[in-house]
């Protein structure tokens, strides 16, 4: 159990999401009704093609109905979603409990139409104290009555996740509900990596999934590189990708867009060593003036091209994840805490290699300081 | 009374909101609550109601019978009263003052863990937990009184945050509201109350009688140190009363089955 997959505007969920499940650096893949039609649609598969593909390969397959991105701002990308039937009524419209419950019933039937395991829809959070967190708990509860094992999910924003003794009361009460596992998504008002998370937004993702894992599996959507003190704290699996929107879930990657754009291909390195991306330029200059240095944090050569950055981000990716998931909690808390502060004192040694300065302040400290609370409170 | 078809036999206790009773029905003997519900709305009151009906369903050795409907008093509704088996014993704030036995603190947060789990097993939180609203039967044994409604009728002694709650025995969820309000979870956080309270006679976040430097420290959830107070609770124990008081109510034991399970597997 390391890495999710998590479902692109491009069409090669089920050839490059297959292949690193085939290869052992993934579980498995996430689709979601913003990115693969349900029925066939110009270059993309239907939905039963990519999860049938991705299951041939071994995919563990989900189908998050991200309900929680029809609150975000200026959402308007609906080429593929409105030919799902998610809803009784208006899209969105979850006031009253028998709309909560058949937009719930809509999810679980695409779901078992699919034959993937059943995750509820949830709500936007900004705040853990507010009528939306109330319909946040409706929603659950009902997703529940539908069905006592399905998976339950928690979608808040940066706010939301530090919000302290409110947070942790929110969790409670969605603890109470004992369903069949957790999927927490920390999103994001912009679209870039790394991603710019806040120390107690950090902590509050730790205590929450270090409390849910007493009981179940503990997903991080779209986590990647920033989840991983989620990771630490015993979260089960962490979503990922080769694009930044399957790496960040964020505003942007559910508004309007115009008919084929893509936009270009993500190739930046990562680098073991230091926790962190670097463009390929930088990436090349490092291993040009330094290649033991380069060897040693990438570790191996730079990725020539998109497909190969991603095969190295996984593969990355996964082994720091499964080293961490081996390990008991205090251990796994100290070897990520470690981990960080390598890195931290490598990014000074590559800043002076290639010219510029350390990046640690950015893709490190603020994770770092997140998972510090986190021990100081688990008392480590 | 006349609405209940019972006699008064003698009060037991009155005063703020609360008015008891001692009264007989059929020769036999139960107990009148009378409370004061002042701005409680009528849905508040149905929502009592609907409880109550709960509660005459629930039959534990420790969680005390409701022996009647809510019945309201008043036209506009003044008062709200119901009947309730009588207890003969002591209430657990007579009992507490000097440090108990560990096995006889035990014994009772197992018996109150078991009342709750009734309680949690029917869908009733009990919000209000405290020495006022726990017995020690004549004959051995504890028993929780005033359950859920306390919530809809005002019973408790003061509210804070529109939660019901007794200074000294709040959980940090009774400070809140929309989705963090209390769960069972909250109900075994008060039981870690009741306990460190029983082991050292001390409260685990004392109430020095000013609300705002209470409330400060409730939410931190800053309580005494229980290995300070008294340093010959095994550490199975002292564990256990830290866990009902996890700050995240997520951390604790969910609900009172399984408060009383980890009780009951104490070496």
């Amino acid at each position: 159990m390391t890495l999710l997959i998590e479902d692109t505007a491009r069409n090669v969920l089920a050839s490059w999401g297959g292949a690193a499940v085939a290869a052992g650096l993934a579980t498995g893949a996430v689709i979601s009704p913003f990115s693969t039609p349900r029925q066939h649609a110009g270059y993309k598969q239907s939905a039963q093609e990519t999860v049938d593909r991705l299951k041939a390969e071994g995919a563990e397959v989900w189908f998050d109905p991200e309900t929680h991105a029809l609150q975000m701002p200026a959402v308007g990308d609906f080429r593929y979603y409105d030919d799902w039937p998610l809803w009784d009524g208006p899209r969105g419209q979850l006031t009253s409990h028998a709309e909560m419950r058949g937009h719930v019933e809509r999810v679980f039937g695409e779901q078992d139409g699919l034959g993937v395991p059943h995750l509820a829809p949830t709500v936007l959070l900004h705040s853990a104290q507010s009528p939306a967190s109330r319909q946040a708990l409706d929603l659950a509860r009902v997703a529940v009555e539908v069905d006592s094992a399905c998976r339950l999910a928690i979608a808040g924003d940066s706010a939301f996740w530090s919000s302290g003794l409110t947070l942790d009361a929110h969790v409670g009460g969605l603890a109470q509900l004992e369903g069949g596992g957790w999927w927490l998504t920390v999103v994001r008002n912009f679209n870039v990596l790394p991603v710019p998370a806040m120390p107690e937004e950090v902590h509050g993702v730790c205590r929450t999934v270090r409390a849910f894992s007493e009981d179940g599996t503990v997903h991080v959507s779209h986590g990647d590189l920033a989840g991983l003190p989620a990771i630490a704290a015993s979260a089960t699996t962490l979503g990922t990708g080769w694009d930044p929107r399957q790496r960040v879930s964020c505003y942007g990657s559910y508004e309007a867009r115009a008919p084929g754009d893509g936009g270009q291909w993500f190739s930046q390195a990562t680098l073991e060593g230091l926790l962190s991306l670097m463009s390929r330029a930088d990436a090349s200059l490092l291993e040009q003036r330094d290649p033991t240095l380069s060897n040693r944090l990438l570790p191996g050569t730079v990725p020539p091209g998109a497909n190969e950055a991603f095969i190295h981000h996984v593969d990355v990716l996964s082994r720091v994840v499964a080293d961490l998931r081996g390990r008991a909690h205090r251990d796994a808390y100290q070897a990520l805490a470690d981990r960080y502060n390598a890195a931290q004192a490598d990014w000074l040694s590559v800043a002076a290699a290639i010219g510029s300065r350390s990046r640690a302040d950015t893709w490190i400290s603020p994770l770092h300081d997140g998972l510090h609370r986190y021990g100081q409170t688990e008392g480590f | 009374m006349t609405a209940l078809g019972v006699a008064k036999v003698s009060d037991l206790r009155s005063g703020g909101q609360k008015t008891v009773c001692l009264v007989e029905r059929g020769g036999e003997q139960l107990v009148l609550k009378v409370v004061a519900v002042g701005s409680t709305s009528p849905e508040a009151l149905r929502r009592a109601q609907r409880e109550v009906e709960l509660l005459q369903q629930i039959d534990d050795a420790h969680v005390v019978k409701v022996a009647s409907d809510l019945i309201e008093l008043g036209d506009p509704v003044e008062g709200a009263a119901w009947l309730e088996e009588y207890l003969d014993g002591e209430d657990l704030k007579d009992l507490v003052g000097a440090p108990w036995p560990v096995a006889d603190a035990v014994a009772m947060a197992l018996d109150v863990a078991r009342g709750l789990a009734a309680l949690h097993a029917a869908k009733v939180v009990h919000r209000d937990l405290s020495v006022n609203n726990v017995r020690r039967l004549a004959g051995g044994g504890y028993v929780v009184m005033d359950p859920g409604f306390a919530r809809h009728t005002l019973l408790s002694d003061i509210t804070i945050g529109g939660q019901p709650g007794t200074p000294g025995f709040i959980s940090p969820e009774h400070l809140l509201a929309y989705s963090g309000i209390p769960t069972p979870a909250s109900d075994v956080f008060c039981v870690g109350i009741l306990m460190f309270l029983a082991l050292t006679g001390q409260l685990p976040i004392p109430y020095t009688g000013d609300p705002s430097d209470y409330i400060s420290r409730l939410s931190r959830v800053e309580t005494l140190d229980l290995g300070t107070l008294r340093n010959d609770v095994p550490t199975e124990v002292s564990e256990l009363v830290s866990r009902c008081m996890h700050p995240q109510p997520a951390r604790r034991f969910r609900n009172g089955q399984r408060l009383a399970d980890a009780l009951q597997a104490l070496p």
